[in-house]
């Protein structure tokens, strides 16, 4: 072999350090692209997270204004001169003493609770935590303040309230303790559905 | 007269053997040398490392820069190591990038990437890092396309070499006429630093044109 020949030899094997694999660049490719997507992915999830986030006011939370429509099963319940319908697994906790005094309890499975009694109460009193809505409708032939509120703090408290009015009357007033929003709005329901007897509001005359 | 082919008394066929073998052992030596992984100029240490600090040089070894960074590297066959540092987004990437022949065996602290690459995710990376590798180079960049895996979705390259070709800076950032988003409003930008001249592909480690992404992507230009 000539000298020519060992010339041609070794430009060849510097091609070869030099020439690309493209089996091994697809290789490097493949990995670099998966290493840009798993990134990408990485830095949407940590900003989503980032992002602030909307109030704690809960999605679905009704309105003091609404007449929320529920899917659980509605029982009729009555109690001296006050009806209404509640949620089925609620039951009257009254001894027959504590309702001759006017005040009417009843507790849900979940420690729900509704009391209805006669009071002097003003609006917007009777819980400590947020107002989330209010509104003033007829119930039961009265004029009633319904209050909204969020009072949770250790567990969950979603407060329905309504004082009934009529005047020269003393109030009747509506208090409902939600343990979830889903309750809240079954008590909204409930409270729709009082009717007070019109002997029970005569007795209830404020004496002038 | 005393030759040296009275001392080996060697034949013309040996002669032109030991010729050959030379020959190639000096020019696979020579190979060698020319692909082996470099240092970068000053100017692209610089730019690199003001985004990584000193810790972080092309051609240094993986020892010396993990032990330097404190953060362990991962090795990605393939492709070189990768480690995840904080930045001002709390989220980056730094790849050191070893050269072809060394990324496909087993991780070795000894290691010496021939390029070095950061991504992020930080409001206006690009602007910025464009405006100051422009500036460091005095030139406009060239521009080229990275085609991903995904269908219809694309890098766009632009990169800046040192005039004897030396080493360089390229920019990567997702191109706009994406067919899919990872989040909106988000763009992952990158600084590749490298060693040697820009070599398309191999340089950039992906399916590289030297064309416009809007080009690969059917909006012609």
């Amino acid at each position: 072999m000539s000298a020519m020949g060992g010339r041609v030899l070794a430009l060849l094997l510097i091609a070869q350090a030099c020439t690309p694999n493209p089996r091994e660049l697809a290789r490097a490719a493949r990995a670099s692209d998966s290493l840009t997507i798993v990134f990408a992915d990485s830095a949407a999830r940590r900003a989503l997270a980032a992002e602030p986030r909307a109030p704690t006011v809960p999605e679905h939370t009704p309105h003091a204004c609404d007449e929320p429509a529920t899917s659980v099963a509605f029982l009729a319940l009555w109690s001296g001169a006050l009806s209404l319908t509640l949620p089925a697994d609620f039951t009257p906790i009254d001894t027959a003493r504590v309702a001759s005094h006017g005040i009417h309890r009843w507790l849900g499975a979940d420690k729900s609770t509704v009391v209805v009694r006669r009071d002097g109460a003003t609006y917007h009193s009777g819980w400590t935590g947020s107002l989330t809505s209010e509104c003033t409708v007829d119930i039961a032939g009265a004029r009633a303040h319904i209050d909204l509120a969020d009072a949770t703090v250790d567990v969950p408290d979603y407060v329905v309230r309504a004082v009934l009015e009529r005047p020269r009357m003393l109030p009747f007033v509506f208090e409902g303790h939600a343990r979830s929003v889903r309750r809240q709005a079954e008590l909204l329901r409930a409270l729709r559905s009082l009717s007070i007897a019109e002997s029970a509001w005569i007795r209830s005359v404020v004496l002038e | 007269m005393f030759t040296a082919h009275d001392l080996f008394g060697f034949s013309t066929r040996t002669r032109a053997a030991l010729a050959l073998v030379m020959l190639s052992v000096v020019s696979a030596t020579l190979g060698y040398l020319w692909a082996s992984p470099a240092t970068a100029p000053a100017r692209v240490q610089r730019i690199l490392q003001k985004y990584t600090g000193p810790a972080i040089a092309v051609g240094a070894s993986v020892r010396e820069m993990s032990t330097s960074l404190g953060t362990p590297f991962e090795f990605v066959p393939h492709l070189g190591y990768v480690a995840h540092v904080g930045d001002s987004t709390g989220v980056s990437e730094l790849r050191l990038l070893l050269p072809r022949g060394k990324r496909a065996g087993r991780p070795n602290d000894a290691d010496r990437p021939d390029a070095v690459e950061i991504l992020t995710t930080s409001d206006g990376a690009f602007n910025t890092l464009a405006v100051e590798v422009s500036a460091a180079f005095r030139d406009p960049p060239r521009e080229g396309c990275l085609t991903m895996s995904q269908p219809g979705t694309y890098r766009e390259v632009r990169y800046w070499q040192t005039p004897l070709h030396f080493g360089g800076i390229a920019l990567t950032n997702d191109y706009g006429g994406n067919g899919s988003v990872v989040r909106p409003g988000m763009v992952v930008t990158g600084l590749l630093a490298f060693a040697g001249r820009f070599n398309g592909g191999e340089t950039m480690r992906g399916n590289y044109s030297p064309q416009p992404c809007a080009v690969l992507a059917g909006l012609g230009q």
